[in-house]
Order: structure tokens, then C-alpha cells, then sequence
């Protein structure tokens, strides 16, 4: 079998990661829902559908299950597990914490819209895939690249 | 350098694909805005027709020989003149008939203000994504001619007839979650308006507390806008009776809402309105009842409950964790109760309900006079949205749905109008819809319906529309607007189920919308207006498809 290029393994892998968050985020807002009840009285929904209220479980979900590991290495669970990291596309070091999370993380939610008819919106976003860097445009904003985790990165950060 | 400029890049996008995005729905919003289309915008506002949903303030769905001319000689004369093409799939108001202007509610595109001759639009309510959920009603005041409808969620809504500008705007604050589903009525310098609950709907939602809230009827100054009273329901208030999923607490007694339009009695000050079902346990002795209330104060009278223990939810239709664990036939009083001489000179108080029941009341004590039990009912009638009563023929119009669901008795079904005898129910004639020939829609009757000498005219859930003979109930007009249709507005226009508020009599015309996409009827958007013509006229009419060469 011939060995595969470098990028052409972290699509798969990004893929098979992005499909983790995709679930797992989602999972969790629904555990944290159930345990805080902010979505099942009445007064919830007094003005509406609660967008913001959905939003911020969101939002609380990601951070909870992503925070410790974007801020010390750069991962989501869903890229821990697939061994991949972000850094930033300059110099491949750890991108800052702020931008990871108020830029590249406000696109996470992308393929959830897709899910209720915004499917143009993560298409836009995806198409840039296939761009010579392979790079979304949630890169592309972030200033930021997926890489995998090298063997010395892993040692550090077993220990 | 490259950092600023790929992140320029990556801006520029996004802020390309939200500019057309914006400018697309900007584009689509000045389109409907620009609809207004008659050159005279001015509506000669005389001669407002009908003040209510039931007609008069008894609700007995009557048009005189005062406002119309259509009777059992000529109505075999009723031509289609002309189909609006409504932007709503599921049409839920009611007309309202001025010399030259008929308004109509164009369920989340707004508030419609047509020209009675050729259906074009002289105006359109200034906020045209209000979502109008009943008739339209109106008063003559200082300033003119005021409009005055609900709108599901924003509450309700007064108008004027000339500009389309919004008087004021009022809603409830005693529940978090109202919803405005039915009409109100206007008597006495006050509006009153029927308050259902969001919570039908929410309790789909497994993870949603259910419930909470009460149904109950709320009074306003038809003037300001002031509220004047409320009256719940339910006057108990809601506790934890269980849980589910662990988290997820389970609420009651909660539910029993109104809305259907109440219906008037000046000589006594009372108002009467029909409730539904409790969504939850326990059941209250106040669903599946009659309320009378004192209109100047809204304290209640008496109250007279004919379905004990009717516990239902939307949850139960997909067995969801909401449904109580018993739930019950969900046999709502969707008809308003209409009041009529029985022929000895006593007022009577009839209600009609989804189980197929007919009920008649003392409208001062409840004391029940007699029940007949036509039909098997259930969840979508029996008796859906409206009866009528000709006074003078000393009957009373049933429409029966029958619609094959839930919730119904071992009775078999009959779709079909019935008239019964005011004095005592007994049936004077029956006339069955043919369920066994009719392959397409399910051809109940649960609209409401509308009488006027000599006749009644209904429309079914397969899109048929007919007027019947007082007499003997046969047929003596009747028409399919279960077809496509080419409308005066360009908007193709198809009919369906003719669901909700029913068609209207006014002078020569008869007004019928055709379509209703909600709870498992056929949707449609067409609104048709029929007028007499002359025998052997030929008719100006809209033609549909079918008039058309095929080339």
C-alpha cells in the first residue's frame, strides 16, 4: 500500500474528528439541559423559540468539553482522539487561546445549521478544502492550520 | 503580511455571502410590500359585514335577507368570480364585507384589504408578517372604521380600515406562553378575546416540563387597548406530579383552552365560551365545558362540564413522555355555543361538541335540557368549528366531521350536515356525505357553516362546498374547489380542505377559502368569492386550468 501524503491523511482524520465534536457537543448541551432545566419551563420560551438560551448551552457545551484541551494544546476531544492539533499557520506554533475560540470556534456550529436548511453555509466554509493549503475558511480566518500531533508533541503531553 | 491578508480574504467572503443573503430576503419582503396593486386605495368603509364570527353576538351563524339576497330560489346561481391566490397553505380567518372592500387575513403575510369587484389589493396591513388567526372584526369609532383580529402569538390587534396602520396592540401577561387561536368578539365597548396556550404544541418536545399554563378569556377597552379583566381557566395552580428522564419535572393541572369565538347575551351581561381538554393531570371540573361569565366583570356564573377526566396532549400523538399516563379522548368545545328561540319563546344556550354531541343549556343556570349523540366524534370532530340556527325554520344546522383519528365512540361515523328541531334535538333531516365513491380526501364537514333563508351552506375537508335545503336537505348548489385555479393576483392558487371559519354569505357573494395544511388536513391557498348572476348570464369568472386549450 503506498503511504499516504501527509494531507491527505489529516482529511480523513479531520473528517472522522469533526464528526466526533459534531456529536459529542451536542450530547453534552443535551446532559447539561436535562441537569439545569433551562430549557423546560414555560417562562423559556415566553418570547419565542430560545435562540439565545440554545445558543449558550452551545456555546457552555463546547467549552466545558473543549476548553482545558484548546487551551493547552490546541485540540478538541474529537482531534485528541485522532491525534491532530491546531497551530497557527505562520509559524506552527499553539494559536492563541482567543482566537480559537472567539474566530475559528463560532464556525463549529456550521454543520448543525446545515442540519435545518443553512446547508449553503457549511458548503461555503468546506469548499475551501480544496484550496492548495487545504485549509477551510474557518482557517483561512483563524490565521490557523490542522496538523497532526508529532511523537515528540505527544511525549510532552503525556507528561 | 500574508497572515492579514488571507484573514482580509476569509472577511470579504462572509461578508458577501450575508450582504446577498440580507439583500435576497430585502428583495423578496419589497416585493410582497409592493402587492398593492388597485389604483384606488380608498375603501368605501360602509355598511361592515358581519360584526362577528357567529354572525350576531348569539353566534348563530345567520345571514338575514337584510345583508344578503342569496336564498333557496336563486343560490343555484352562484358563479365563481374571481380567486385570490393566498400566500398562507392553511387559510384561518374570516372575512369581513364592506361596499367595495373585503377584508381578509392572509394568515403570516398580514392583513389584506381587497377590492370586492376584481380582487385586487388596495392595501396590506403596515406589518405584514403579523400572523392573523381569526376573523376580522370591526367598530365604528370617533377616527372612522377600526379593524380588530388575533394574531397567534402577538395578541390582539386594532386596525385602521382606511390606511392599514396599527391602532394599538395588546396581549395577556398573566401567562408566559398565550396563544391567540381564536376570535374574539366585540360587545359593549370592550373586546373579548379567547386564550389558548402554547403548551398543546411544546409538550411534542420530550425534554419540555409539561405543564403549566391555563386557557381563560380576557377582556379589553376595544378603544385603548386597556386590559379590563382576566379569567383563567384553571384557578388552581400547577405542582410537580412526577418526572421523567430523570431531570425533567412533569406539571398539573394545566390546559383547557379556549379557542373558539365567545358568543353574547346583552339582556343578561353574560358571556358563553366552550373550553377544551387539560393537558395534564389531575383533570379539572372546568375542560371539556360551557363558561358563562359575567361580561362587565368576568366573574364567572356557572360552569358545565360534559367530559370528565379529558386528559390530552400533543405528546400523546407520538407517545411521547408528556402524554399523561392515561390520556384521554381530547373532546374539545372548538364550536362556539350559539343562542336561538327554540320556538316557545325560551332562549336556549346549544353547544356542539367533538364528540358528536349536541348539547341545549338554560343560558342563565346550565340546567341541560336535552343531549343528542349524532356521531362517533373524536380528536378532529364530530362537531368541529362551528353550528348555526335559523331561528324562523326552528333549526338547528350540525355539520359533522367524523374525520377517521383518535378519541371516538363506537358510534359509526357519519360526515354530513343534520338539522335538528330546536325545541327538542330530534332529527328533521340528514344528509350524508358519500364516503364509499369519493376517492380522494375524507369528505367530513368540519368547517364552520353559515345559513340564510332557506338554506345552509358548508364546506368539506375533500374541498367540496355545497348549500343545502333547509327544507329537506337536498342539494341545491355545490361546487369542487379542490382544483387548481388562475387567480386576479398571478399567485397559483389550488384548493383543498375547507377547514376552520367556513364560508360566508354577504348581498350576492359567497366567500370560501379552500386549503388548511394544519393537524392532517389537504393544504391549498385559494380564497374564491361566487356571486349570483342572472339566469342564463354568462358569468365573469375566473377560470381555472381546466378552462384552458390545451395546445
Amino acid at each position: 500500500m503506498n503511504e499516504l501524503s501527509q494531507s491527505d491523511v489529516k482529511l480523513w482524520r479531520r473528517a472522522l474528528a469533526g464528526a466526533i465534536d459534531f456529536f459529542l457537543v451536542p450530547a453534552f448541551a443535551l446532559l447539561l439541559m436535562l441537569v439545569t432545566g433551562v430549557l423546560e419551563s414555560a417562562e423559556a420560551y415566553s418570547g419565542g423559540f430560545p435562540y439565545f438560551r440554545v445558543f449558550f448551552l452551545g456555546a457552555a457545551s463546547y467549552l466545558m468539553l473543549n476548553g482545558w484541551l484548546l487551551w493547552q494544546r490546541g485540540q478538541t476531544l474529537g482531534k485528541y482522539w485522532l491525534k491532530l492539533k491546531i497551530a497557527n499557520s505562520q509559524d506552527g506554533e499553539q494559536a492563541a487561546l482567543w482566537r480559537l475560540i472567539f474566530v475559528r470556534a463560532l464556525f463549529f456550529g456550521l454543520p448543525h445549521l446545515a442540519l435545518i436548511g443553512f446547508w449553503y453555509l457549511v458548503l461555503i466554509d468546506w469548499v475551501f478544502l480544496f484550496g492548495k493549503d487545504r485549509r477551510c475558511l474557518h482557517d483561512l480566518i483563524a490565521s490557523t492550520h490542522v496538523e497532526p500531533v508529532t511523537e515528540l508533541q505527544r511525549a510532552q503531553f503525556a507528561g | 503580511m500574508s497572515y492579514s491578508f488571507s484573514f482580509l480574504r476569509g472577511m470579504v467572503m462572509v461578508g458577501i455571502v450575508v450582504q446577498t443573503i440580507f439583500a435576497l430576503s430585502q428583495a423578496q419582503a419589497q416585493a410582497q410590500a409592493q402587492v398593492v396593486d388597485c389604483e384606488e386605495t380608498q375603501a368605501n368603509l360602509a355598511g361592515a359585514f358581519p360584526q362577528f364570527w357567529g354572525i350576531d353576538e348569539h353566534s348563530t351563524r345567520f345571514v338575514s335577507s337584510q345583508h344578503t339576497s342569496i336564498n333557496e330560489t336563486n343560490v343555484h346561481r352562484l358563479e365563481l368570480k374571481w380567486a385570490y391566490g393566498l400566500e398562507t397553505n392553511s387559510p384561518r380567518s374570516y372575512p369581513l364585507v364592506t361596499k367595495d372592500t373585503i377584508f381578509y387575513g392572509d394568515s403570516g403575510a398580514g392583513l389584506l384589504a381587497l377590492d370586492r369587484e376584481t380582487g385586487c389589493v388596495r392595501w396590506r396591513h403596515e406589518d405584514s408578517k403579523v400572523d392573523v388567526a381569526s376573523a376580522i372584526l370591526s367598530r365604528v369609532t370617533e377616527s372612522g372604521l377600526t379593524l380588530y383580529f388575533t394574531s397567534r402569538r402577538d395578541g390582539v390587534f386594532a386596525v385602521d380600515a382606511a390606511t392599514g396602520k396599527t391602532l394599538w396592540q395588546a396581549s395577556i401577561t398573566e401567562e408566559p406562553v398565550p396563544l391567540y387561536s381564536g376570535t374574539p368578539l366585540l360587545a359593549d365597548g370592550k373586546i373579548f378575546v379567547p386564550i389558548s396556550s402554547e403548551e398543546i404544541g411544546l409538550s411534542l418536545n420530550p425534554f419540555y416540563g409539561c405543564c403549566t399554563t391555563s386557557g381563560g378569556m380576557a377582556a379589553f377597552d376595544a378603544t385603548t387597548g386597556e386590559q379590563l379583566w382576566y379569567l383563567p381557566t384553571i384557578e388552581e395552580p400547577a405542582q410537580v406530579i412526577g418526572r421523567h428522564f430523570v431531570f425533567v419535572k412533569e406539571w398539573g393541572p394545566s390546559g383547557v383552552p379556549v379557542w373558539s369565538a365567545p358568543t353574547f347575551d346583552a339582556e343578561s351581561g353574560l358571556l358563553f365560551y366552550g373550553t377544551g381538554e387539560n393537558y395534564t393531570q389531575p383533570a379539572t371540573l372546568t375542560s371539556d365545558a360551557i363558561f358563562a361569565v359575567d361580561a362587565a366583570t368576568g366573574q364567572r356564573r356557572w360552569v358545565k362540564q360534559f367530559t370528565a377526566g379529558d386528559t390530552f396532549n400533543m405528546g400523546c400523538v407520538i407517545n411521547g413522555p408528556n402524554c399523561p399516563d392515561s390520556p384521554g379522548p381530547d373532546l374539545d368545545f372548538g364550536a362556539p355555543p350559539v343562542i336561538a328561540n327554540n320556538g316557545t319563546g325560551e332562549k336556549v344556550l346549544y353547544a356542539g361538541q367533538k364528540s358528536g354531541h349536541v348539547h341545549a343549556m338554560n343560558p342563565l343556570t346550565g340546567e341541560v335540557y336535552w343531549s343528542k349523540h349524532l356521531s362517533r366524534g373524536g380528536y378532529l370532530g364530530g362537531i368541529h368549528w362551528g353550528i348555526a340556527a335559523d331561528e324562523q325554520a326552528g333549526l338547528l344546522y350540525v355539520p359533522i366531521s367524523d374525520f377517521p383519528s383518535g378519541g371516538h365512540s363506537d358510534l359509526p361515523a357519519v360526515p354530513g350536515m343534520f338539522a335538528l328541531n330546536l325545541l327538542d334535538g330530534s332529527i328533521r333531516w340528514k344528509n350524508l356525505q358519500d364516503t364509499e365513491s369519493v376517492d380522494g380526501f375524507w369528505p367530513g364537514l368540519s368547517a364552520g357553516i353559515v345559513a340564510a333563508q332557506g338554506l345552509v351552506v358548508a364546506g368539506d375537508l375533500a374541498g367540496g362546498i355545497a348549500a343545502y335545503s333547509a327544507q329537506d336537505g337536498s342539494v341545491l348548489w355545490q361546487f369542487d374547489t379542490a382544483q387548481t385555479f388562475i387567480t386576479v393576483n398571478g399567485v397559483p392558487a389550488t384548493g383543498a380542505s375547507i377547514d376552520s371559519h367556513g364560508p360566508l354569505i354577504v348581498d350576492d357573494l359567497l366567500i370560501v377559502a379552500s386549503g388548511y395544511g394544519g393537524v392532517s388536513m389537504q393544504p391549498g391557498n385559494a380564497l374564491l368569492v361566487f356571486q349570483l348572476v342572472e339566469e342564463g348570464a354568462d358569468a365573469t369568472h375566473a377560470p381555472n386550468l381546466e378552462d384552458q386549450a390545451v395546445e
